[in-house]
């Protein structure tokens, strides 16, 4: 499990990462970050929301309701431009964060 | 029958809803997001053999408690979102408010045609016994509809408010009819009380309580709709009375002419600005204390 602050940094990345492969919602949302990391992160699924409404706000994503194959409407998400510039700049960073623990991790496998 | 095998998941699912719907952080929209994602989750858990009922019950569990999706909500839905749209509800009310006095100063500017009680000067009598009377008061209907709209949680109150309202503006009127006949002799401003002072002292309470019941916004948008109301009340009759020389519909008052429609133009925004900082900078200091 990670920790709150790791769950909180890493949300926005995640969601733009996944929508950057097509439209999603919500609930698909969570199933696939649950899926991809095992188990590993977990949402708590109130929580996802609110972000993803943030997000539009700050024009990373944009959310249309459309009929499910339910038949019940949804709210579906997608990327917009300055969502992937974003991702670009998130990508990055995690990149160099990543790249670096590596680096040290690899020349003292001890510490893992 | 066995109740055991029919679970009433609609139901369940409808008091749940009921309970969101109370929160003033959880949007309507929001709220129908949630339910769609309460659905996916049970039909999901269905799938993999559990009852509807517990499927139900672990999917409101996983999705969290009114509290939690409230404070989740709130520290996102924070003030700079939803100052847009209180501004635009704001100004709503006053083009309202003036919309509804506009069409009551026509009505004054025909004595005689419509209002059968007109007598010239006494505006609130013109207004709230009229049919621009009933048009404001349409108006303020509105106006709490809009905010109904936005703000669920307030739907008692606004309609507490507006029952207020609705009494404050014709009761006093009719009881000035029908009690004391009155001439106001101050022009257009509708300040003196019709009838003996106690007579409106029940009212006058009655209306404490009624303001002092109402939450910051609603507050805030009545009072925005008074000032609205109260500029055009007296820049409308003063442009006609500057336009066509002589049918200044009150009194021949000169000095209310333009230099009087600039000042209150000045004064009705001075004072605009001053509760709407005031509005804010509370939303703010809640925001932190948050």
């Amino acid at each position: 499990m990670l920790s709150r602050e790791l769950v909180a940094a890493s949300t926005v990345p995640l969601v733009l990462s996944i929508l950057n492969e097509g439209e999603s919602y919500g609930y698909a949302l969570i199933q696939r970050v649950q899926e991809l990391s095992g188990g590993r992160i977990e949402w708590s699924e109130g929580m996802l929301y609110p972000v993803l409404h943030w997000m539009e706000k700050e024009g990373l994503i944009k959310s249309e309701w459309k009929a499910a194959e339910t038949g019940r409407k949804r709210k579906y998400y997608f990327v917009q431009r300055e969502g992937k510039k974003r991702l670009e700049q998130e990508k990055q960073e995690w990149l160099a964060v990543h790249e670096t623990l590596a680096k040290l991790w690899k020349t003292r496998p001890g510490m893992i | 029958m066995e109740n055991s095998t029919r679970y009433d998941l609609n139901g369940a699912i409808q008091a749940w809803r009921s309970q969101l719907n109370g929160s003033p952080a959880l949007k309507a929209e929001s709220i129908e997001e949630l339910e769609g994602h309460l659905r996916d989750s049970i039909s999901r858990l269905c799938a993999s053999g559990l009852s509807e009922k517990e499927a139900f019950l672990i999917a409101r569990q996983r999705l969290g408690g009114v509290e939690e999706l409230e404070q989740e909500y709130g520290k996102v839905h924070r003030e700079p979102a939803r100052s847009p749209q209180n501004l635009w509800m704001w100004l709503g009310a006053f083009v309202l408010g003036a919309a509804g006095v506009l069409t009551g100063a026509l009505f004054i500017m025909l004595p005689g045609l419509v209002m059968p009680f007109y007598s010239p000067g006494s505006l609130p009598a013109s207004f709230s016994g009229s049919p621009p009377g009933v048009l404001l008061i349409l108006a303020l209907a509105a106006m709490a509809g809009a905010l109904l709209l936005n703000r669920r949680a307030f739907a008692r109150l606004a309609a507490i408010g507006l029952a207020g309202v609705l009494l404050l503006m014709v009761a006093p009127t009719w009881m000035a009819q029908w009690m004391v006949p009155v001439q106001h002799p101050h022009g257009p401003f509708p300040v003196s009380i019709p009838g003996p002072f106690y007579q409106m002292l029940p009212l006058l309470i009655l209306a404490a309580i009624v303001l002092g019941a109402l939450p910051r916004n609603m507050l805030g948008a009545f009072a925005i709709l008074g000032l609205g109301s109260i500029f055009l009340l007296i820049t409308v009759p003063s442009f006609v009375g500057m336009l066509v020389p002589g049918s200044y519909p009150f009194r021949s008052a000169p000095e209310y002419y333009p230099a009087s429609m600039i000042g209150f133009l000045l004064l009705f925004l001075a004072i605009a600005a001053v509760i709407w900082s005031l509005l804010r900078q509370e939303k703010r200091t809640e925001i932190k204390s948050a």
